[in-house]
């Protein structure tokens, strides 16, 4: 993202050749299997995959989400499956903060139907199945011993039972739209699968 | 899986001595202006001033330096780097099967 001759133009006030389209087509010459992702913000996604990458970063899912509104993060969802099929969907990346300050215990379980069961990439932190807390640094390569949230555990055991369905890998997916009930909320369908994910506010009324 | 940043790199011992094309230049007015964004380099053959990378903490671990772009040479140099990684990865990849590569589901 920061060399990409733009960027790098407001960073340094001067302007470099394509950097990306050069170095992906010459690795991937010689080693096809190689795969490209970029930790994409301020709205490069797009550019860094049309310029070779196989999956950029979706932090905007992410921040939609955390933010727990639903109709930015269903309008997200109606994006060009050339688009989101080339998302890195995640809630948890290195840079986030700790998981308590992310999403309470409910919506982490909607927010996580949500993202992993949209297409794309999806993409896992460690230790996110047992719900660990602390931030570790990547250049430490370790950490502190921490309990396994039984709880969530059990929930992402599911979900990854779920994700081994043939219908959530293979199948073809789609936003929906229901006629009633969730105030006309739009929900995603795999080709045989429904997808409902939602969080009841205190006040009673759906948001995520 | 590798986090590959060729924006910025860590200033060995004699890559600004061999390549100062590599690195992105200062001025003495551009010190004067953001002295915490510059760090002098002392060479043989003259010293340079170098542009710090983005990030301030890592400023503290190591001196990380601003690449230079705009020359063909230095988007090479990063390019052989990627090149090495992606066949270290496939060496390791066909030593340790899954292991050594992220689990995708």
């Amino acid at each position: 993202m920061l060399v990409l001759p733009d960027v790098f133009e407001r960073t340094w006030g001067q302007r470099a050749p394509l950097f990306w389209p050069r170095a992906v087509k010459q690795v991937r010459d010689l080693f096809p299997e190689f795969l490209f992702m970029a930790e994409a913000y301020w709205d490069l996604e797009w550019t860094l995959q049309q310029q070779g990458f196989n999956y950029t970063y979706d932090k905007r899912l992410y921040d939609r989400l955390r933010e727990q509104h639903a109709r930015p993060v269903r309008e997200h969802l109606h994006a060009g499956l050339d688009y989101q099929d080339r998302l890195a969907r995640f809630l948890e990346i290195m840079t986030s903060p700790a998981p308590r300050r992310r999403f309470p215990p409910k919506v982490h379980r909607a927010a996580a139907v949500i993202t992993f069961l949209s297409p794309g990439l999806r993409f896992f932190h460690q230790g996110q199945f047992v719900g660990r807390q602390k931030r570790i640094s990547p250049h430490l390569v370790r950490g502190p011993a921490e309990p396994v949230d039984a709880d969530l555990n059990r929930f992402y055991d599911q979900l990854l039972e779920i994700l081994r369905e043939a219908a959530f890998r293979n199948g073809a997916w789609a936003a929906t739209r229901m006629c009633s009930g969730l105030a006309g909320q739009s929900l995603v369908r795999w080709i045989s699968r429904l997808v409902v994910a939602g969080a009841r506010t205190a006040g009673g009324s759906w948001s995520l | 899986m590798l986090d590959f940043v060729p924006h910025h790199m860590g200033l060995g011992p004699s890559r600004a001595q061999d390549h100062p094309e590599y690195f992105i230049q200062g001025s003495e007015l551009d010190m004067a202006r953001a002295p915490q964004n510059y760090t002098w380099v002392h060479r043989k053959r003259g010293d340079l001033l170098l542009a710090y990378g983005p990030r301030p903490l890592l400023r503290r671990l190591a001196r990380y330096v601003a690449t230079q772009l705009r020359q063909s040479a230095t988007q090479e140099v990063m390019i052989g780097e990627l090149t090495r990684i992606a066949e270290a990865m496939r060496r390791r990849s066909l030593r340790h099967g899954d292991a050594g590569a992220a689990r995708c589901l």
